[in-house]
């Protein structure tokens, strides 16, 4: 799971999708989200490192991380792999 | 090294040249303290949820509320709306600070009774007067406020008996040109109802005819209803003095101030559309001092305000038992406050302040309450900043109604505690548990045991 690597995101949180004209926002753990799926990261390894920058039991940033993941798709705003 | 707070991600589409229809982001700041008591602490030691009265709010809403009409006029009266929030602790709060007792039930007038209030400082209105009720009324010398010709004809025929002159008022219902116009409390003034009503109290020599009361409706955004309303009463008076050269000694403008709450629907909050109370004391004693009432027949003016006196005062404190993704999409949380606790939810959009630090970033949500109800709605849509399972949050302005139209449902009511003037939390009433609800049951012989 990538984000689409024509997306710009801004170091504060702006999010802007060229292919539909649309533009988000993101919180401060939400850019931390985007940045490690833009690495390819993994979401274990995702929660792995947020668990260690964040104080926040691993179930609640699974259940979390998930949620952002699923509204991501919605948006249409991941890679199709 | 320390580890950042965590709040949960999110992603928020942005709707460039769109009016938000969920309105603008109203929380800037944490609720973290309430008179000095951290909203951590109330969970921790009281349980969540739980109600927070603020006894120092109360106290100097109501000065506030009497300097603005005792600044105007110079003979003013408040009397507490026991069904607005009869908790004793309150009650008493308020009496303290001089107000009378508003009841509308016996239940309601043997409490203010107990709580010590003079029995002569004590209206009784309502529709629902019991021979019983109106009985001790007339004996103990309280303010009956009568509210159809079924009960005047009940206390005429009671005088013959009791040998006692009751103490009347009329409640006097009318056209204030605001919608929708109450007409169900009392005696119509526009239809000469009020003044026939008048006629045959004083015609009966029985009853001393001594106040005029109007309750024109509730949440009255216009204050300038409330000095129609004190234009017709002033009529009533001034005819009755012309007539049999009885001046009534009281005029109950009953209650109906708004508070700053939102209504649902409404386009603006409630902080920037309610009236004042100098804007309601301005229309209300101008009816009455410009009015052909002489000088030396001025009644006292007599307010029932309960809503906009409590309101602000009251809290409920709360924890957030879930986050949901609906099949739409919508987000949604689940807290442990319902409508159960908080039925004026049903009509306000009330605010809910987290009591944590958050970022600037919001999301909207509907908010729903642990029952297992569909209607069970606290909010419909809220901005609020992203919660997790466990934030804790305040939710503002409840003081009004809540602790007396609550139902018990599926769980017990919670603790309600008041911080008095020196931060110290009392409870005032206790939590509920099985035996409280159960110990007026009784079950037949036959089905103690479960067993065939």
């Amino acid at each position: 799971m990538k984000v689409r690597s024509n997306l710009a995101v801004s170091e504060d949180g702006f999010v802007f999708d060229p292919k539909t004209g649309e533009s988000y926002t993101v919180n401060e753990v939400g850019i931390s989200v985007l940045q490690h799926l833009s690495r390819g990261t993994q979401i274990d390894a995702l929660v792995d490192a947020l668990e260690k920058e964040y104080d926040a039991d691993r179930y609640t940033l699974e259940k979390t991380v998930g949620d952002f993941v699923q509204m991501m798709k919605e948006y249409n705003l991941l890679d199709h792999e | 090294m320390e580890k950042k707070r965590f709040e949960r991600p999110i992603i928020t589409k942005l709707n460039t040249g769109m009016p938000n229809k969920i309105g603008l982001k109203t929380e800037y700041q944490p609720i973290r303290s309430i008179d000095g008591v951290a909203v951590k602490e109330l969970i921790e030691n009281y349980g969540s949820p739980v109600y927070v009265i603020s006894e120092n709010t109360m106290r100097s809403v109501y000065r506030q509320a009497y300097q603005a009409f005792s600044t105007r006029y110079p003979k003013i009266q408040f009397a507490w709306s026991y069904k607005t929030n009869y908790m004793d602790a309150v009650c008493k709060v308020y009496h303290q600070e001089g107000s009378w007792a508003e009841v509308v039930s016996g239940f309601e007038y043997d409490k203010a009774v107990r709580n010590g209030v003079p029995t002569e400082h004590i209206i009784f209105n309502g529709p629902d007067k019991s021979i019983e009720d109106l009985e001790k009324a007339i004996r103990n010398k309280s303010l009956i406020h009568i509210d159809h010709f079924d009960e005047l004809y009940t206390i005429i025929g009671l005088c013959d008996r009791i040998k006692e002159r009751p103490q009347v008022a009329i409640r006097v219902n009318m056209d204030t040109g605001i919608y929708p116009q109450w007409t169900r409390f009392g005696f119509n003034y526009d239809n000469g109802e009020a003044w026939d009503a008048i006629n045959r109290i004083m015609i009966s020599g029985k009853i001393d005819f001594i106040g005029l009361h109007a309750h024109i409706g509730t949440y009255i955004m216009s204050a300038n209803a409330y000095r129609i309303a004190g234009n017709k009463l002033a009529d009533l008076a001034v005819r009755t003095k012309a007539k049999y050269g009885k001046a009534v000694s009281y005029i109950d403008f009953g209650g109906g101030f708004a508070s700053k709450n939102t209504l649902k629907g409404a386009y603006l909050p409630g902080t920037d559309t309610t009236p004042s109370f100098d804007e309601y004391a301005d229309a209300i004693t101008s009816s009455i001092i410009n009015s052909e009432i002489k000088p030396e027949d001025m009644p006292t003016i007599v307010l029932e305000t309960g809503r906009a006196l409590i309101d602000d005062a009251g809290y409920i404190l709360g924890t957030v038992l879930a986050n949901k993704r609906m099949a739409d999409g919508t987000k949604t949380l689940i807290i442990d406050v319902g409508v159960n606790m908080l039925f004026t939810s049903f009509w306000y959009d009330h605010k809910i302040t987290p009591a944590q630090d958050f970022s600037h970033h919001t999301e909207s949500a509907k908010i729903y309450g642990p029952l297992c109800m569909n209607i069970d709605v606290i909010r419909e849509y809220a901005d609020l900043p992203p919660l997790k399972k466990g934030d804790q949050f305040v939710i503002s302005r409840i003081g009004a109604y809540n602790m007396t139209q609550w139902m018990q449902f599926i769980t017990y009511r919670p603790k309600i505690v008041m911080i008095d003037q020196q931060s110290k939390v009392h409870v005032i009433r206790n939590n509920e548990n099985l035996d409280t609800i159960t110990q007026l049951e009784k079950v037949p012989e036959h089905l103690k045991s479960i067993k065939k």
